[in-house]
């Protein structure tokens, strides 16, 4: 005898199986298999605002993909996860796109210290690695299926400050002193080590030379014994909240150095840019893209117009000039090399990426034989005419004139730096 | 060892247990489990760890993971000194930290409350700013390890790191159990419910104390030391990060302070959520589930999950 | 007397400028009953942390049974056999009664107990107390009287050969009084010497073979209840000029 409410039940779930396998009947077919790219990403955690500006980029890259049929005839679907910036939920984020998500394809988290642990595993599996913003990973590794889309060079210790060194040289008269200071974390120490040997190769004499700790707040005193110094040259490696402490604090001290800047990252970003204004003018430092004639490649526009849409009020740089492209630019690389080979065969696809000069939206990318660029493309970029206040004049070209290299130059030098 | 029938149960499921973990490298390949639980298991150890100093004596101290990071580079500097195999970094990660244990505990102990815990967070600091200055173990910029292809008896490295991650969870839990139950344990139990009244009861408040962070310290190192083996990069900054300290704490707090298995419990419960919320939702809610859950336990369940199961039981026997 | 179990020679303990406690001298036979009162602020319990170690005295010494305990931590007198009770109870509360007691035992008494009887001499003790019915009760839940109970039993159970009682009956009932009274006898008949503070009089004066009276940090009588009774310093003590 079977219970009035049992019976209830039973309906409904009879209903509910109905209802679901007509979804599933009715659905549509797909054509073909999605084509999986799997990555990590910081999401959350201090990394968040560049790697949620990478997602944005990355996705824009996917809908244009998919509006000319995907890759391989498939249509591209991203799987990917947040690893909070913590290195150690890499391994495993990683082991379950390969293993249970079964991807096709994997690219990099953002930052060395979310690449680096996936480096065994993606070793191990043999698979093709284009990599986003991590300097000198490689060295150690020494992978031959690592693509890295930062644009440092071969050497990217040293090629990080070689352009601000070489235009250094170039002045008449010639300087003759530098002082280098840097963060006392892994990046900046890397740049100023890397600075040193250049400043030595060109014959400068090193009369400074610090660190300071990364909790530092007040620059003041740094600057003021760099200027008891008084350099011709000050190079500075730091980090966003360190480098807006040293462009205030060199104007409130009067700096009298020639030339100032050089490895600050930070002020590539929108946001500093227009907090800092003016004080930021003659200040010759490094960045990847910049809206000059000279780097006007093919699609830059277009994307930075559509991530700039898309960026709108995410909490990420809403201009987009220094990360996005790259992000852009290293899923481009992959999309080339799978339609050119026709395959995902791995080693097909390291083979290709290795002897191929890609076009893309931060123009001619050829990864050297240790997977860097084989040409390094830092910039060295000099503020002028920045008007306070103002993030919509940097949108456009003439505040960051390209000085360095000579292939990309869009104006001269302002020397020395003090006028 | 085995002094009552609850011994012999213990035993034979840790035995089961870590002959299961062998069973299973031997017949699944799929590497993403064994990273995943590698995880869950580096928490355990720090949560019965923790739970040592902070549940058994009621010491509660905030930069006990920092003895996590100095096992963690204790084995790099050791590896790229002199090669040794990994039971003697595991080794000799647990003498340093436990010295350690026993020095910062010699420092602060005198130290109660609000001020020890202070105390050890300073530490902590101290311990960071060591590192970040050690240029053998890369200092702030980092140090990479680089591991074998190939290893014996498994198919792939993260295997042997899960098996011996198991091992010494194991380790600890008999050590935190036996503890738990034994004189000293007791000692410890009155030490922290009053101090004074301990001392004056015979216990020797200071020894049991410098044992209680010795041990600690040990277990922390332990639980560090096959770390840099796993992410293959180590730093200062996420090594000694934020929310393997916070972790370490609500685990055991989550599971229950009083009890040896509280820390087991809270760090199945809680890793495990952790891990499965990496790889699903995967959004801000990940760093919130720790947060939320603490704030519930301690406000309604301050007891953690072994008080609610004993007020079950006593409710049920009625 | 035969020789006394604790001698306290010239002790005196300063607290930044503040005497509380000035060259006292004090001897205590072997299960002697001795009361220890004095107006509010006299120094009683700064003398019994001295005793018991808490404190430490800045000058004089403590000698225990030919023993100088001066310089050690109270868990080294607690197990030479100094026991304490506090004025305010301090129960181990994650503890039940009986694992209240299995502490003292298994520290303070370990040279004296063994350890398969350690559950068996608690349980004598709780007998002896009277909680032997509230044995696997929590510790938390007692009531102010049982309280004052276990503080003793808890003081018992280390096996002392002093007790030092802090006002253990302070707010109780006369009825309660009387029974805390008759555990601190039973205990002293065991060969217990007692040393009690307390404020409630008939307490004192039923209880004590002998009362030591302290004011101001020095010692103004020592002798029979009797005596106290009568002598003149220890009247202007309590009730002025």
């Amino acid at each position: 005898m079977v219970s009035r409410r049992l019976f209830a039940r039973a309906a409904v779930a009879a209903g509910a199986l109905a209802f679901a396998a007509g979804t599933l009947v009715s659905a549509p077919v797909y054509a073909a298999k999605p084509l999986k790219i799997g990555f990590s990403m910081a999401l959350t955690g201090g990394l968040a605002g560049a790697g949620k500006a990478a997602l944005i980029a990355m996705e824009i890259w996917r809908a244009d993909v998919n509006k000319k049929g995907g890759l391989l005839g498939r249509p591209v679907e991203f799987v990917y996860y947040d690893d909070a910036t913590q290195p150690a939920k890499v391994p495993p984020i990683y082991t379950k796109l390969l293993n249970v998500d079964k991807v096709d394809l994997v690219v990099s988290s953002y930052g060395t210290n979310e690449i680096a642990p996936a480096m065994p595993i993606v070793m191990r599996k043999k698979l093709v690695f284009p990599s986003l913003f991590g300097l000198a990973v490689n060295d150690e590794f020494k992978y031959n299926r690592y693509f890295q889309i930062m644009p440092a060079g071969p050497e990217p210790k040293t090629d990080w400050s070689k352009g601000f060194f070489e235009l250094a040289l170039e002045q008449n008269p010639k300087p003759k002193t530098v002082a280098i200071v840097s963060a006392d974390a892994e990046f900046a120490l890397n740049a100023a080590a890397g600075a040193r040997k250049n400043a030595k190769a060109a014959g400068f004499i090193v009369v400074y030379d610090k660190t300071f700790p990364p909790s530092t707040t007040d620059f003041s005193p740094i600057v003021r014994a760099i200027e008891a110094e008084k350099p011709d040259l000050v190079y500075v490696a730091s980090y966003p909240p360190h480098s807006v402490g040293m462009v205030k604090a060199a104007r409130e001290v009067g700096l009298k150095a020639k030339m100032f800047g050089g490895g600050m990252v930070g002020l590539q970003f929108a946001a500093i840019q227009k907090n800092l204004g003016p004080q930021l003018n003659n200040i010759v430092n490094y960045d990847f893209w910049v809206p000059e004639p000279t780097l006007n490649f093919p699609g830059v526009k277009e994307f930075l117009a559509k991530y700039q849409e898309a960026a709108k009020g995410k909490g990420v740089d809403p201009l987009g000039h220094y990360l996005p492209p790259y992000a852009y630019a290293y899923l481009q690389v992959l999309e080339e090399a799978v339609n050119a080979t026709k395959s995902l065969d791995q080693g097909k696809l390291a083979a290709y990426m290795h002897k191929t000069t890609f076009k893309t939206v931060v123009g001619n990318v050829k990864f050297g034989s240790n997977g860097e660029w084989a040409t390094s493309r830092v910039l060295m970029v000099q503020f002028r005419d920045v008007k306070p206040n103002d993030m919509a004049q940097f949108a456009g070209p003439g505040k960051r004139i390209v000085l360095y290299p000579k292939a990309w130059k869009s104006g001269d030098i302002v020397y020395p730096f003090n006028q | 060892m085995f002094r009552n029938r609850g011994d012999v149960v213990f035993w034979i499921v840790l035995g089961a247990v870590l002959l299961a973990g062998f069973g299973v490298t031997q017949t699944i390949a799929n590497e993403y489990y064994y990273t995943a639980i590698y995880a869950i298991l580096q928490a355990t150890i720090m949560a019965v760890a923790w739970n040592i100093l902070g549940g058994f004596t009621g010491y509660v101290n905030f930069g006990s993971a920092a003895f996590f990071a100095i096992g963690a580079y204790t084995a790099v500097a050791l590896d790229k000194w002199l090669g040794l195999p990994m039971p003697f970094l595991i080794a000799a990660s647990a003498a340093v930290c436990g010295l350690m244990g026993l020095g910062v505990g010699y420092l602060t102990l005198r130290l109660k409350g609000v001020y020890f815990a202070i105390a050890t967070l300073a530490m902590a600091i101290v311990l960071e700013t060591l590192i970040n200055n050690w240029d053998y173990v890369g200092a702030a910029k980092g140090v990479y390890i680089l591991t074998p292809e190939k290893v014996p008896f498994f198919s792939s490295y993260i295997q042997l790191l899960f098996m011996v991650m198991l091992a010494l969870t194991l380790g600890s839990i008999a050590i935190s159990r036996y503890l738990n139950a034994s004189r000293i344990g007791r000692g410890l139990a009155a030490i922290r419910d009053d101090e004074v009244a301990a001392e004056c009861a015979g216990v020797p408040t200071l020894r049991l104390k410098l044992i209680s962070t010795t041990l600690m310290g040990a277990m922390m190192g332990v639980a560090g030391a096959p770390y840099p083996f796993f992410v293959t990069f180590v730093d200062p900054i996420s090594a000694f990060n934020l929310f393997v300290a916070v972790n370490s704490i609500a685990m055991p707090m989550i599971g229950g302070t009083a009890h040896w298995i509280g820390p087991v419990i809270g760090a199945l419960l809680v890793g495990g959520a952790q891990e499965v919320i990496t790889v699903t939702v995967s959004s801000e809610l990940n760093v919130l589930i720790v947060g939320i859950m603490l704030v519930l336990f301690i406000t309604l369940a301050p007891q953690g999950i072994v008080g609610l199961v004993q007020k079950w039981m006593k409710r049920r026997k009625r | 007397m035969s020789a006394p179990i604790l001698k306290v020679s010239g002790v005196s303990k300063r607290f930044g400028g503040f005497t509380a406690l000035d060259g006292i001298e004090l001897e205590l036979g072997a299960s002697e009953r001795l009361g220890l009162i004095g107006p509010n602020g006299s120094g009683k319990t700064t003398l019994i942390n001295c005793i018991s170690g808490a404190l430490t005295n800045d000058a004089g010494s403590i000698v225990f049974e030919g023993q100088d305990i001066t310089r050690l931590p109270p868990h080294r007198r607690a197990a030479l056999g100094v026991a304490r009770s506090f004025q305010i109870p301090k129960p181990f509360r994650s503890m039940t009664v009986l694992e209240n007691l299995r502490v003292p035992l298994e520290y303070a008494a370990r040279g004296r107990t063994e350890r398969r009887r350690i559950d068996a001499d608690a349980l004598e003790v709780l007998e002896l107390i009277g909680l032997k019915n509230r044995a696997h009760d929590s510790s938390a839940g007692l009531t102010q009287v049982d309280m004052r109970k276990l503080e003793l039993a808890r003081a018992l159970a280390a096996k002392p050969k002093l007790l030092v009682s802090d006002e253990a009956m302070a707010g109780l009932s006369s009825s309660e009084v009387d029974e805390i009274l008759e555990i601190l006898l039973a205990l002293n008949g065991r060969g217990v010497a007692v040393i009690m503070i307390e404020h409630i009089m008939r307490a004192v004066m039923g209880f004590a073979q002998r009362l030591v009276v302290l004011d101001a940090g020095r010692k103004i009588a020592d002798g029979t209840p009797q005596d106290i009774i009568r002598n003149p310093d220890v009247e202007r003590a309590y009730l002025g000029e």
